[in-house]
């Protein structure tokens, strides 16, 4: 019996000993966030990481811009009989479709990044300069996917209203029972933010990273949005005038070429890591409509047949002869904004100086803003005389300019026209808050009323 | 003179001489010599009456024995005074005093008929008789020779509690396989935890941006393993049996045991078996007359409403589209029955050659197989290689070693058709008949040009270019020490391992619509997993004469497993230079996913019986995860039974059971299974701009932990005296309790889900297994084997009440998880039949706002069934044997979403008008056509969809019986070979059900997650098999 004891206390100790470190593997390719931002390196990698969050299909990879197009006279949906695109397509979006659900998760997964990495990189000692730079363009980011939120979610033009988004600024637990931030507050932690960035970011560096112009765009146009016309004149003039950007001689070299001279912010893909912009848009030559998500709709064609000499008609499609007929059948088409079928790196334009004119032009209330862009575009300069004719020029200018990069949705919003134009009923100019996230939030996030 | 006879073998083999003439002479003259006499005789089984041949007559104490011939008889020299110890494997073993005979009939019993059956339970094997929990038992008899490739689906409706579920007639596909309503067990081979999932990373089950949204079609690795290597089966099912599991044992645990040798004559078998697979059932399609006709109607209808009231189109409506002739509709003779073009008869095999043997020291088995069936679906097949060595040797009288290798390698060429859009079956059920396969050039038709938009390519283009292959390497391998330190206590070492290897290829080719615009994609994906195993226990068993016998293990076990899946796409090919990755012109951003877990426990248990009279068994086990945070790293799974056999009792005087016995257990078993890293939040790496960084993918509950189940048993054994009726009754309740479950949570986060431990489900339920003997006459046998098993299914709690589910993502939710509700409960809007006078389709308005909207969803049905069970007969009449299964489930409801595309009553708006959405099943020629008309469909409608996917319309009864398999063999008689058996089988070949797909035991989402089951999207249709076999024993 000695024996055994021996046996089994040797045993007993091998395997107590080895215990602790046996049940603790080495994670192969994981690393745990709180263990992330140890040096320089690390807090560049969260930053890279960071973009490469937006890369989502749910966010600038694809849905987030274009259902604000399909939500929109501009654009209408296919799919296969699909529920949650059809709600969208026909303007009639319910808190349970999933898409719009995980456009709301989406961007907040690039908050919740950014917050992360704020988070992390306070304590790591390292140049101040960098830091700085790192950190004011995660916080530009962070204060981007806000307002991206709020025009989706909020009532974004109205600054009284109670109906604003979440601010989420740091790392939140899953425990966590948001509610809704007034759109006062939202848009005050927008502009603090962005503000805050642009004193400290660095210099302009790539079309593909947050520089000072994105910052001053990203602020021209949410001043837009607020009302606070002085201010987003101010930025879009800056922008204008850094002389960084110039116009091409023909639109579709935006969309032919990468980081062109007219971009200010555009995210990259490449053949690597693709976008679904193609996919969701174009898909192939002989494409049926079921095979196509997001489709330019009839009314974008008659807009585009009453201007004969736009330059921008040509990246629209509603041949018969190069679409397959069921698109063509009710008078739908396909943009020409995203083709490259063999490779699909397709980047989302974010910023584009277009924008800054428009802004300028609408801020300001003048009309030579809005000429310098149609002469760019082979259309005459026009002569307007009241406010009303000119606003109405801004509008069919932005469509005219920035169909299906994401902006038809809000402008409707905003200028209060959406019921209008796109004939329903008011409410619907604001999404609903996702079903799950009111149940998560213990009823906590108070829907949009209507929904 | 009697000596004489004796020496004449021949003489002796007559039977009747013997019976009828010489007892009285023999018996008495021999009886006076004393000694050596010979004593002859014959060994049967004791039900079939049938001859054992090479059963071992031994005589007790001795050496000396010999053994039967090919008729079962024997000749053996011996004394009146010996004792003659006859055995045969599988079979008890029965000692006869020889006494004044010299002529013996020896009856032997076959252990599955018995109650002295050994029955491996966890870490070591009990008597029946012993047992104290629930555990089903099924031997290779009741399994071999059936012509598939997954050991799950030979066992399916031969045990209670054990509901196998075939979602996909896919060959080599996974099973749904469920263990009093718990899905997923634990399945171990010869003592080593088996890697049972899917995985190969090959799916075609994308979202609308093409991205993976589900498992996708689910293989089983299970299929690995040959069943015929089988020696037998255990379905540990209450905690009692499954806790020393602990762990993992949550779901049940299924204990499978190869063949192994046994000394004495080598015995080599082979076994073949040649077959043809048809589709069992297929959908009837309209012809294209029937089709055009159909969409015509519906044109004319929606006129007849235009013309009546223009308002209700719309202000713009062009009514020119109801009226316009449609493009390519032209009835030019084609009629291409399409289910026809992708569906055959073909052709199912399998060989396998074995041998066992070996002496007092070393005992081997060891075989070979080849599995090859071909699809019913064309260009698909599945052929399995493999290999099996068991080695026994005794090196001391005290020390003993054994190896177990078995290795595999499978090829499969897929068929998508499971879980996914562009399936060949979901796009054959919805193809035009004007549309052929081939143009008249004998290049594929272009799907574009024809009516019907629901296509996403031409099918038979889908089968044929579209080249995909899963090639599986698996090496399942067992080595063991066992040391006996002292009498009657044993030390036993293992080292075990898994080892899985498995590629993944696909290519498109640039003729498919997926991959035209790239020039042609290539997917290759490699994943490899290997799992070490080490266990140590040590095992007192005292078993003496007196009343007290005890047995008592010990052990620790470590495991670890790591896996790794690389998968790598390329776009664009030239033609013909190949089509794997590497030649590509571009080549995409691979991803990986590589990881590891740890897994230490300590295990004990202690089995009491006083008299084998008063049962008791005590087992504990405990376990520490590397998938949990130190502080609730350890789980702890202690459970006990008591067992009381009645018949042992002096009190119990009846003479009608020679065994009843009353079980109750109680114990917790736990889950882990859950991905790696699951309590941590983590960063894997991603890329942007040329650069690599952090890119966010996973949220933690830190305090995750194990889940629970915490069950009862009470359950009833017992047996007649004249042995011509036993069963077993069990019932059961069990609770599992903080399920790991993928839980909703607020977005703000930056997910919406995360894996924590929420919500309770309760299982309850009643087995009832009887074996009979209908009929037993001198020629003629036939016993029955019936099994019935009722579970409810119940949720208790929920983190989030009412959440819906989607068996698609991309579809409207299908199901909802709600407290008091099963899980797998389907939602959608009621449909209440169709307006007789306008022809609507009308559904509940639940809320009463005037509008049918998913917002008057309710609970439809629920998927999973609440009673199975199946139903054997087997025949004996003299040289024939003959076996009727029937297997039958019910109470289930199943979710037809595929029906709403092939049922669409001539819809076309999806198709933007220029064409119809897909053609029809020949079900909706029965239709509204007039006011009046009491028709099952409703009018036909080309503008508006005059039905609803998400509503009841296509929720059906899944309720089935199934005439599982008919087999009839022969037994030859014949002296060259120890046994020759022929035998002609059908498998599948009848169902009866109301259901119109293809068949009721359906869940095209794979099977694997209840929470979507009961989902029909056009999956593999099943086979009905008609074969031939062959049995030869050397």
């Amino acid at each position: 019996m000695k024996n055994i004891r021996f046996y089994i206390t040797i045993l007993s100790l091998l395997v107590l000993s080895s215990c602790q470190s046996f049940l603790e593997p080495v994670p192969p390719i994981n690393i745990a966030v709180e263990d992330a931002y140890t040096s320089e390196e690390s807090v560049q990698n969260g930053l890279v990481g960071l973009y490469a969050s937006m890369q989502k299909s749910n966010y600038y990879g694809g849905h987030y811009l274009l259902i604000a197009d399909a939500l929109s006279d501009n654009a209408t949906t296919g799919g296969y009989d699909n529920v949650v695109l059809d709600e969208i397509g026909d303007k009639a979006v319910t808190p349970s479709n999933t898409i719009i659900s995980n456009v709301w998760i989406g961007i907040y997964n690039t908050i919740a990044h950014a917050n992360y990495l704020l988070k992390g990189m306070e304590k790591v000692q390292m140049d101040a300069t960098t830091k700085a730079n790192i950190a004011a363009q995660a916080r530009a980011i962070r204060a981007m996917a806000h307002f991206d939120l709020l025009r989706y979610f909020g009532e974004h033009w109205n600054t009284s209203s109670k109906y604003g988004i979440p601010v989420i600024d740091s790392p939140v637990g899953i425990d966590a029972k948001p509610s809704r931030k007034t759109v006062a507050e939202t848009y005050s932690f927008i502009t603090s933010e962005l503000t805050a960035s642009l004193s400290a970011i660095g210099e302009e560096s790539s079309k593909n990273f947050i520089g000072p112009n994105a910052i001053k765009g990203l602020l021209a146009r949410v001043y837009l949005y607020q009302g606070n016309k002085k201010e987003a004149a101010k930025f879009a003039t800056e922008v204008i005038e850094s002389g960084a950007y110039h116009f091409l001689d023909n639109p579709e070299k935006i969309y032919a070429n990468r980081a062109s001279a007219e971009s200010i912010f555009e995210l990259y893909f490449d053949q690597q890591s693709q976008s679904s912009y193609n996919g969701f848009t174009y898909s192939r030559q002989d494409a049926l409509r079921t095979e196509i998500l997001y489709m330019a709709s009839e009314s974008l064609k008659e807009f585009f047949d009453a201007r004969p000499d736009d330059l921008r008609a040509s990246l629209q499609d509603f041949s018969e002869d190069t679409n397959n007929s069921s698109i063509t059948e009710n008078g739908d088409g396909r943009t020409q904004k995203y083709r490259g079928e063999a490779t699909k790196d397709n980047p989302a334009y974010i910023l584009r100086l277009a924008e800054m004119y428009l802004i300028k032009a609408e801020a300001e209330g003048t009309v030579e803003p809005l000429n310098a862009l149609r002469a760019a575009r082979g259309l005459k300069a026009l002569e307007v005389t009241t406010e009303k004719d000119l606003m109405a020029a801004i509008v069919d200018e932005r469509r005219a300019e920035l169909n299906f990069e994401g902006h038809r949705y809000f402008d409707l919003a905003r200028l209060n026209l959406y019921a209008e134009v796109v004939g329903t009923e008011a409410y619907k100019a604001v999404l609903p808050i996702p079903a799950n996230e009111i149940a998560a939030s213990d009823n906590k996030l108070e829907q949009y009323p209507g929904y | 003179m009697l000596l004489e006879y004796k020496l004449k073998p021949n003489f002796m083999m007559s039977k009747t001489f013997y019976l009828k003439k010489i007892p009285f002479v023999v018996l008495l003259l021999l009886s006076h010599w004393g000694i050596g006499q010979t004593i002859t005789g014959k060994v049967i089984d004791k039900l079939t009456q049938e001859a054992i041949p090479s059963a071992s007559v031994m005589i007790k104490g001795t050496q000396k024995g010999t053994l039967t011939d090919l008729d079962g008889q024997f000749s053996i020299a011996a004394s009146s005074k010996d004792v003659l110890t006859v055995s045969f494997l599988g079979y008890e073993v029965r000692e006869i005093p020889i006494g004044t005979r010299t002529y013996l009939i020896v009856e032997l019993e076959n252990f599955t008929e018995s109650l002295n059956e050994i029955v491996v339970v966890g870490y070591g094997v009990q008597k029946k008789q012993q047992i104290t929990g629930a555990i089903s038992s099924i031997n290779n008899k009741d399994f071999k020779d059936q012509p598939v490739s997954n050991l799950s689906s030979s066992i399916q409706g031969r045990v209670t509690g054990l509901n196998v579920t075939t979602p996909s007639g896919t060959p080599g596909a996974g099973l749904l396989i469920s263990i009093r309503g718990n899905e997923n067990p634990l399945y171990v081979v010869d003592g080593v935890p088996m890697i049972s999932e899917s995985n190969s990373a090959l799916s075609t089950s994308f979202d609308l941006e093409g991205n993976v949204t589900g498992a996708g079609q689910n293989l089983s690795s299970i299929a690995d393993i040959n069943p015929n290597d089988i020696e037998s089966i255990e379905i540990l099912k209450d905690a009692s049996a499954a806790a020393i599991y602990g762990a993992r044992a949550a779901n049940g645990v299924v204990l499978i045991t190869t063949k192994r040798g046994r000394s004495g004559k080598t015995e080599l078998n082979f076994n073949t078996y040649q077959g043809i697979q048809s589709p069992s059932r297929k959908i009837e399609f309209m012809n294209s007359q029937q089709m055009v006709d159909l969409v015509e109607e519906a044109r004319k209808n929606d006129l007849a409403i235009y013309e009546k009231d223009p308002s209700y189109f719309g202000e713009d409506f062009d009514p020119s589209v109801l009226t316009d002739p449609l493009e390519n509709f032209n009835l030019d003779g084609t009629n291409t029955v399409w289910l026809d073009e992708v569906l055959r008869n073909a052709p199912i095999r399998n060989y396998e050659l074995s041998a066992r043997g070996g002496d007092d020291k070393t005992k081997f088995f060891v075989s070979g197989s080849l599995f090859d069936q071909t699809g019913i679906i064309i260009e698909n097949y599945y052929k399995r290689y493999s290999f099996r060595t068991n080695i026994d040797h005794q090196i001391t009288d005290k020390l003993s070693l054994g190896v177990g290798i078995s290795s595999s390698y499978s090829k499969n060429k897929r068929s998508f058709n499971d879980n996914t859009y562009t399936g060949i079956i979901t796009n054959a059920l919805g193809a035009s008949p004007l549309m052929p396969a081939y143009n008249e050039d004998g290049s594929y038709a272009a799907f574009e040009d024809y009516q019907v938009s629901w296509l996403s390519d031409n099918p038979v283009k889908s089968a044929k270019e579209i080249r995909a292959f899963t090639d599986t390497y698996r090496l399942l391998g067992v080595s063991f020490l066992e040391y006996e330190l002292i009498p009657n206590l044993k030390l036993r070492t293992s080292l075990s391992t898994d080892v899985t290897f498995l590629n993944d290829t696909q290519f498109k080719s640039p003729l498919t619509a997926d991959a035209v615009a790239v020039g042609g994609e290539s997917i290759e994906g490699n994943f490899r997993a290997t799992t070490l195993l080490n266990e140590n226990t040590i095992n007192w068993v005292k078993s003496t004469d007196g009343p007290h016998n005890w047995n008592v293990l010990g052990g620790v076990t470590l495991m670890k497993t790591t896996t790794d899946q690389i998968t790598q796409r390329g776009q664009g090919f030239a033609p013909g230079a190949g089509e794997r990755v590497a030649i590509a012109t571009n080549i995409l951003k691979p991803t990986l996913n590589t990881s590891v877990y740890t897994l230490l426990s300590f295990l004990g248990r202690i089995n009491y019986s006083y008299n084998d009279k008063y049962l008791l068994t005590a087992s504990m086990r405990a376990d520490g995860s590397s998938r949990f945070s130190a502080e609730n790293r350890f789980g702890y799974f202690p459970s006990a039974s008591v067992a009381w056999a009645i018949n042992k009792e002096g009190f119990f005087k009846g003479n009608t059971f020679s065994e009843l016995k009353i079980r109750a257990s109680y114990g917790i078993t736990g889950d882990q299974e859950i991905g790696n890293f699951q309590n941590v939040n983590f960063y894997q790496s991603g890329r942007y701009a040329g650069l690599s960084g952090y890119v966010l993918r996973n949220i933690a509950d830190p305090t995750l932990t194990w889940q629970n189940n915490v069950s009862a048993n009470f359950g009833v054994d017992f047996k007649l005296k004249n042995g011509n009726l036993y069963g077993s009754l069990d019932m059961y309740d069990a609770r599992k309790s903080r399920l790991l479950s993928q839980d909703i949570i607020s977005g703000v986060t930056g997910f919406g889900e995360v894996t924590r431990n929420s919500g309770e489900i309760r299982n309850r339920g009643i087995e009832l297994s009887l074996t009979g003997v209908v009929m037993k006459k001198t020629h003629f046998k036939w016993n029955v084997n019936f099994n019935v098993t009722n579970n409810t299914n119940k949720i208790l709690s929920l983190s989030t009440d009412d959440r819906l589910v989607s068996a698609y993502n991309d579809l409207a939710p299908s199901h909802i998880l709600r407290v008091g509700e099963p899980i797998g409960s389907l939602w959608g809007v009621k449909y209440t039949g169709v307006d007789a006078e306008t022809g609507d389709a009308t559904f509940e308005d639940l809320n009463n706002d005037g509008i049918i909207d998913s917002n008057d969803s309710q609970i439809l049905g629920h998927a999973l069934p609440n009673w199975f069970g199946g139903l054997t007969n087997n025949f004996y009449y003299k040289r024939f044997d003959a076996n009727i299964f029937i297997r039958f489930s019910g109470g289930n409801k199943i979710y037809n979403l595929i029906r709403p595309t092939y049922e669409n009553m001539g819809y076309g708006n999806d198709g933007g008008l220029s064409s119809i959405y897909a053609n029809n099943s020949t079900n909706v020629l029965d239709r509204w056509q007039k006011p009046g008309d009491q028709a099952e469909y409703p009018r036909a409608s080309f503008i508006y969809q005059n039905y609803l996917e998400n509503s009841s319309m296509y929720v059906e009864n899944g309720s089935f019986a199934r005439l599982q398999n008919v087999q009839i063999g022969y037994n030859f008689a014949t002296k060259r070979v120890s046994n020759l058996r022929l035998y002609i089988q059908g498998q599948n070949l009848y169902v009866l059900t109301k259901y119109k797909g293809f068949d009721p035991e359906v869940s095209s989402t794979g099977g694997l997650n209840a929470r979507t089951a009961g989902v029909d999207y056009g999956a593999y249709p099943q086979a009905r098999t008609i074969l031939a076999g062959l049995n030869i024993g050397l």
